[in-house]
């Protein structure tokens, strides 16, 4: 059952997916393009946002401060633990590493906003019922 | 109504999420006094918008127009601060006074103060990469040569020194490197000071409301925070990385896992504090309950600590004393957290502790003052020097007075929150029982202290509204509230300004031995690139941008003032011989380094009477043992001729000409 809270239409949290999911897109193409000036900060911003923001897809923040705060922690923690293994296994490859990384994010982050969308749905149904 | 006021009575998700998001929300005002005034016509709105984003403005456009006209060259005693010039502090001034003025105001806003933060920081943590070329700090070379040699190799030898065996931020750094497209970090560390403090800035933002729910408090700790992390702790290096992962992992820690639980110590310390204010104590915020899954939220917090671990030595022992302080007094839950953080230390450390007690030693010193002594205490004799490290002890000093304020101020209303944040700030002091960490031990206890101490003393400046007390917690001084609040005014200015000023030159005043001019990074790279493998490179002082090159490991590098024969006294011809004496004990050949950093160096350290290294290369030059092989605009680079058992069995480069242009592509 969905009570009130849960029907507030979750319109900044549809509008971030699709932000970083923007940002997952073009940072790719960024990589796989020619280099250019833009190439680093597309790639740092992707590496600080991504991989955190995923995690915290499936948890609550109080407030977009401690969202960016958490999402940079985790993701640098995700980069060096990946990296880590990568280095360890003697598997050093970091554009396959990246590929997979962007892969997971991507993922979770369409699953999330999935999960949004349909939340956004369900809670424009029911005021549509409550007003008629 | 205010975030507190707003969390009582629900589930623990509804009671969080909801409330502090819309208190939170950077684009309404955010202050702990209420909302905006009403009836309140738009000219008057427009003016108070201008009050508050002018500052901000006009402050930012002064610092950007006073860069052009920073000198860096030959710098003196006083670093780099006296060449700030006028403008760079009016613009720095202006910034600071507009901060305040934003924290004070009763509609505060946090999109306005968050500008203020981002300005402030950019203007203290930005104006050195914006104004010299090359990374400041020889030990960022370093870094970056791992990092390069992990790009080059994809793996590590523990061999080689101790960043292999702790490579967390050196694998991230060149995995960052590859992707984008950025080999060399020397192209990037520079701006990794500025990165770490704004992220810093969000972590101890979001730790000041999870502790205090005080959205003008959170904003006035990471000023604070700004203007007063000195140390230099914060540049291209492990312990910035780990530093940054800590205080991520102590947020979730005091979030998910914070409380009031049992315990001996925890109850003593609260009939103490209610001996003394006759009320009732409420040691934690609210009865926090978990908002994330406690599985998934344990298994975060052992995955961010695993990555501390491989990414620094020093800091989890840190994070676990800190987490096992609150537990000892009940404020943290479940006890074995603490157990599990250090067995993944000890895990980790067990593999290389031979060699880390072989090569430095557990434990360097048990007499905690000698620990304390940094570097830079044995320049107090030069003036500009015993300046800037007073200004670092003051600053240290009115930090740590500020937070006992805010401590005093939090108990005399019976708020058992003081406790913890108390704990959390002089906890990092254990370091200095034990471990010198080559003259930097005191300067990590500051760091891992300063943002329990910024959010102490923002409670102290800023005050903690009644509206937000613990439950329990009296309100004291009932009837003086104006009277606190234009007290706490002034006292937010005066704290702000102070700081700021102790900050300049505490944080600039090293700058003639920490930067690193173009031509020394460009001789360093022309040697690797072209100087004969097990050699040895001989800098005149220890703060050369030595081992930037992913070779370094095929060569030796060692400074000769480390050897006590050359101090303290005039060198020239007479000590040619030992200098090759010297050299040939590490290697049969090698290159005799003459730096601008080395040199003020050995002055600032007062290593040698003025004029002796300028005498000394003068001889090298003369002698028949060196051969010129680099000469640049301030670096001179001399090849040590080889042993005369094995004449003419090395060729020397070809000498690069004096005016520095062709020889580098040969």
């Amino acid at each position: 059952m969905i009570n009130a809270f849960q029907c507030r239409v979750p319109g900044p949290a549809i509008a971030k997916d699709l932000a970083l999911l923007a940002l997952a897109v073009i940072a790719g193409i960024a990589v796989v393009a020619p280099s250019g000036p833009a190439r680093p900060v597309l790639v740092l911003l992707a590496l600080l946002l991504l991989p955190g923001a995923a995690v915290l897809t499936r948890l609550d923040t109080p407030d977009p401060l401690t969202w960016l705060g958490l999402a940079i922690v985790l993701s640098m923690a995700v980069d060096a633990g990946a990296s880590l293994v990568m280095l360890w296994s003697g598997l050093w490859h970091p554009m396959v590493l990246g590929a997979v990384l962007a892969a997971a994010s991507i993922a979770a982050l369409i699953v999330d906003l999935y999960m949004r969308l349909k939340q956004a749905h369900t809670c424009g149904q029911r005021s549509r019922t409550a007003e008629n | 109504m205010t975030t507190a006021s707003r969390l009582g009575g629900h589930s623990s998700q509804e009671r969080i999420v909801p409330a502090v998001v819309e208190a939170a929300s950077p684009l309404r005002p955010t202050g702990s006094q209420g909302e905006r005034r009403p009836g309140e016509s738009s000219a008057r709105q427009i003016a108070r918008c201008i009050a508050a984003v002018g500052p901000l403005l006009a402050g930012t456009g002064l610092w950007a127009a006073s860069l052009p006209s920073i000198s860096t060259y030959d710098l003196d005693d006083y670093g780099l601060s006296p060449r700030l010039g006028l403008l760079w502090y009016t613009g720095l001034a202006v910034l600071l006074v507009g901060a305040a003025a934003n924290l004070c105001r009763r509609w505060m806003s946090g999109t306005v103060a968050g500008g203020y933060l981002v300005a402030l920081a950019t203007a203290l943590y930005g104006t050195i990469p914006l104004i010299v070329d090359e990374p400041r700090y020889a030990w960022t070379y370093k870094h970056i040569g791992v990092i390069r040699y992990i790009e080059l190799h994809g793996s590590v030898d523990w061999n080689i020194d101790i960043y292999h065996r702790w490579p967390g931020f050196f694998a991230t750094a060149g995995f960052f490197s590859v992707l984008g497209d950025r080999p060399d970090p020397t192209s990037y560390a520079a701006w990794a000071e500025l990165f770490f403090t704004l992220v810093n800035v969000v972590l101890v933002i979001a730790i000041a409301r999870v502790l205090l729910h005080d959205n003008r408090i959170a904003w006035t700790a990471a000023t604070i925070f700004v203007v007063t992390n000195w140390v230099g702790q914060s540049y291209f290096a492990p312990q910035a990385f780990g530093y940054t992962l800590t205080l991520g992992l102590m947020l979730i820690l005091v979030w998910q896992f914070g409380g009031t639980h049992h315990s001996v110590l925890g109850s003593r310390v609260s009939r103490c504090i209610h001996r003394c204010t006759r009320r009732p104590v409420s040691m934690w915020p609210v009865p926090t309950k978990a908002v994330w899954p406690r599985s998934t939220a344990i298994a975060i917090l052992l995955f961010l600590d695993f990555a501390i671990v491989a990414s620094h030595q020093l800091t989890p022992y840190i994070l676990a004393v800190q987490a096992g302080a609150l537990v000892l007094l009940g404020m943290l839950r479940p006890r074995w957290l603490v157990a599990a953080f250090l067995l993944i230390t000890v895990a980790f450390l067990l593999p290389h502790l031979s060699y880390v007690n072989q090569r430095y030693g557990l434990f360097t010193e048990l007499n905690p003052l000698a620990n304390t002594e940094t570097v830079a205490s044995s320049t107090d004799t030069l003036p500009g020097k015993a300046f800037n490290v007073a200004c670092g002890r003051l600053l240290t000093a009115v930090i740590a007075v500020a937070a006992l304020a805010g401590a005093v101020r939090l108990l005399h209303r019976s708020d058992g929150r003081a406790v913890a944040l108390l704990l959390l700030a002089t906890t990092p002091v254990f370091l200095i029982f034990g471990q010198n960490y080559g003259g930097e031990a005191i300067l990590r206890v500051v760091l891992f202290a300063l943002p329990w101490c910024a959010v102490l003393a923002a409670v102290a400046v800023a005050g903690v509204s009644h509206e937000v007390s613990l439950a329990g917690a009296q309100p004291a001084m009932h009837g003086s509230r104006r009277c606190l609040r234009v007290a706490g005014r002034y006292s937010l200015f005066a704290v702000m300004l102070t700081c700021a000023a102790l900050f300049v030159p505490a944080y600039f005043g090293q700058d003639e031995i920490d930067l690193i001019s173009h031509d020394q990074v460009a001789a360093n790279r022309y040697l690797y690139a072209y100087g004969q493998p097990g050699s040895v490179i001989m800098n005149i002082a220890s703060n050369a941008p030595v081992r930037s090159s992913a070779n370094y490991n095929l060569f030796f590098d060692e400074s000769l003032f480390r050897d006590e024969k050359f101090r303290y006294r005039p060198l020239g011809a007479a000590d040619v011989d030992d200098v090759v004496a010297t050299m040939h004990a590490y290697a049969p050949s090698g290159y005799l380094v003459f730096t601008p950093s080395t040199e003020a160096f050995a002055r600032v350290f007062q290593l040698t009477p003025p004029g002796a290294v300028v005498s000394l290369e003068h001889a090298i030059a003369e002698s028949g043992f060196f051969t010129p092989f680099y000469v640049g605009p301030d670096t001179r680079i001399y090849a040590l001729r080889p042993i005369p058992a094995s004449p003419g069995s090395t060729s020397l480069p070809a000498a690069k000409p004096a005016d520095g242009s062709p020889g580098r592509a040969s």
